[in-house]
């Protein structure tokens, strides 16, 4: 009986508990899940983006839509989820709990490492940089601005140069210290 | 004993299991839907690692297990189907649903490191891990019949058919429950609170056509223009997630999503009853009635979504399908209709 009370408390424990993990925190890896579908705001006045990316070579531009090795809703996803991630450090697309700058730096270098890699072998392509693109569109896709870049990969130097200067995680507390 | 009473007999029998009538249809459903998604894997060119792709469960496979070679590819299809079988008839059950819950684990976890996490398959894996482990999922099954007429000759020391402990189905109907009610809660957390309640976001999905736009112009990742500064610092914008898809492309069924889409009343009533319902899961725990009202409610719920949407949940319809309690529906319909009063159903002991 005794036995029996553990192996039944063992199974609900190995059943629940990762479920009311991910439930709490908000997380999810297949296939525990928070169920996020559907799960956030949008209202007409939501930006919302369509990220591109390009190679550039002495200043020539290429489209990598035709490039990315996957369905583009499948890579972009992968991209935002897995790689650059949202703004908010715990988001219901990932597993990961926290973030950081050199997280982030880091997760963009094993990114493109292997993606340059896929380009080169797949496609026989190399750039000197690959920008990323953010274009605003509305649900029809039709742009509402020009695109913005956010940033690229340096193929040189194999890191990623953010085009954002104003503000990282450190130095956030600096600026908020001066005030 | 006349064709009736067997027949009445053999209903009684299924009606009693309801964990081996789901063992049954979801080992199909599962092993097929993985042999599907295997197919998908297969067919995306660059489907190597990534070494941000893996979930917590492919970050513990060898790399060899990510190297879908032509061979590798035919014979993972052929084991997938032939454990999905013997799961479902029941021969080495257990050992085969452990084993179709481990490439569910495996193939879906691929899945979304390659950028889909579905979602139509996470809680059934977990439902099919649990019914390798909890009592009761095997007295309709093969292993069961060859313990009983072959090994014990007709004398089982176990405990007659009928009597399985409730608590492997009640942990299956609280992974359900948790699964709806996480979904309520992910929509009030990550949907600015209350107001997703407004129908705004449902709006803008049952109007999204994502099966018309062309490569590059699919996948739209969502801003949020109320974002502090300060919060930024990736990027100017601030990006906080990406989209789901549309898929219906049934131009009636499109135009009633189109209809929904413009109705401000009916909007922020299906929003409403959408988190209200997901919130109210744990009323399936109240007693047999409230279990049934509400996991009808959840296959209407999913029916109305792949009318709208395009997007099945098939295997959470069987799910939640088998869960209901059978006996009450039928003492109701035996009550309800007098012709009924000879299949003599006795009271289950699913609770």
């Amino acid at each position: 009986m005794k036995l029996k009370n553990s192996y039944k408390t063992f199974v609900i424990s190995l059943l629940l508990i990762p479920n009311l993990f991910v439930v709490v925190f908000g997380i999810e890896s297949f296939p525990y899940t928070c169920a996020p579908m559907f799960g956030h705001y949008i209202d007409n006045e939501t930006p919302l983006y369509l990220f591109k990316l390009e190679g550039v070579n002495q200043n020539k531009t290429t489209d990598l839509t035709a490039y990315l090795g996957k369905p583009e809703d499948f890579f972009m996803r992968h991209f935002f989820s897995k790689v650059y991630g949202s703004t908010q450090a715990i988001s219901p697309f990932s597993h990961k709990l926290s973030e950081s700058q050199s997280a982030f730096q880091n997760r963009m270098h094993v990114f493109f490492e292997h993606y340059t890699t896929v380009l080169k072998e797949k496609y026989h392509l190399s750039f000197e940089q690959i920008n990323i693109k953010a274009i605003q569109v509305d649900q029809k896709r039709q742009p509402r601005a020009e695109p913005q870049l956010l940033g690229y990969y340096d193929g040189l130097n194999k890191t990623y140069v953010s085009a954002y200067k104003n503000a990282t995680p450190n130095n956030l507390h600096q600026n908020k210290t001066q005030q | 004993m006349s064709v009736l009473n067997k027949l009445s007999a053999a209903v009684y029998t299924i009606l009693n299991q309801p964990l081996s009538v789901l063992r049954f249809g979801l080992a199909i459903l599962l092993g097929k839907k993985t042999i599907e998604q295997l197919y998908f894997i297969y067919d995306v060119t660059d489907n190597g690692s990534y070494a941000l792709s893996k979930t917590w469960f492919t970050s513990v496979l060898p790399p060899s297990f990510f190297d879908f070679s032509p061979g590798y590819f035919k014979t993972l299809v052929i084991v997938i189907a032939v454990v999905a079988i013997t799961a479902a008839v029941g021969f080495l059950g257990r050992l085969n649903l452990l084993l179709l819950a481990f490439f569910s684990f495996y193939i879906f976890g691929v899945s979304e490191g390659i950028g889909i996490f579905d979602h139509h398959a996470s809680l059934p894996t977990q439902v099919i891990l649990a019914l390798a482990l909890v009592p009761g999922t095997m007295k309709l099954s093969i292993d069961y019949a060859l313990l009983k007429y072959g090994y014990f000759k007709g004398k089982m020391p176990f405990p007659h058919v009928s009597n399985n402990p409730k608590w492997g189905f009640n942990l299956i109907l609280a992974l359900v429950a948790v699964t709806y009610f996480t979904a309520g809660i992910s929509k009030l957390r990550y949907g600015h609170g209350l107001n997703w309640l407004d129908g705004q976001t449902l709006g803008f999905y049952l109007k999204e056509k994502t099966y018309l736009y062309k490569e590059g112009d699919v996948q739209l990742i969502i801003g949020d223009s109320n974002l502090p500064d300060d919060h930024k610092w990736k990027d100017a914008l601030g990006f906080i997630g990406h989209t789901y898809a549309n898929y219906q492309v049934s131009p009636k069924l499109r135009a009633i999503a189109g209809y929904v889409a413009n109705n401000r009343v009916l909007l922020i009533a299906l929003s409403v009853g959408s988190v209200l319902f997901e919130l109210l899961a744990f009323v399936v725990f109240i007693n047999s009635r409230y279990r049934n009202i509400y996991l009808i409610s959840a296959i209407v719920f999913h029916l109305s979504i792949g009318a709208l949407m395009g997007i099945s949940f098939r295997q959470y319809r069987f799910i939640c399908f088998c869960l209901m309690d059978w006996n009450l529906i039928a003492t109701y319909l035996s009550n309800k209709l007098q012709g009924f009063k000879w299949l003599g159903f006795k009271k289950l002991s699913t609770g």
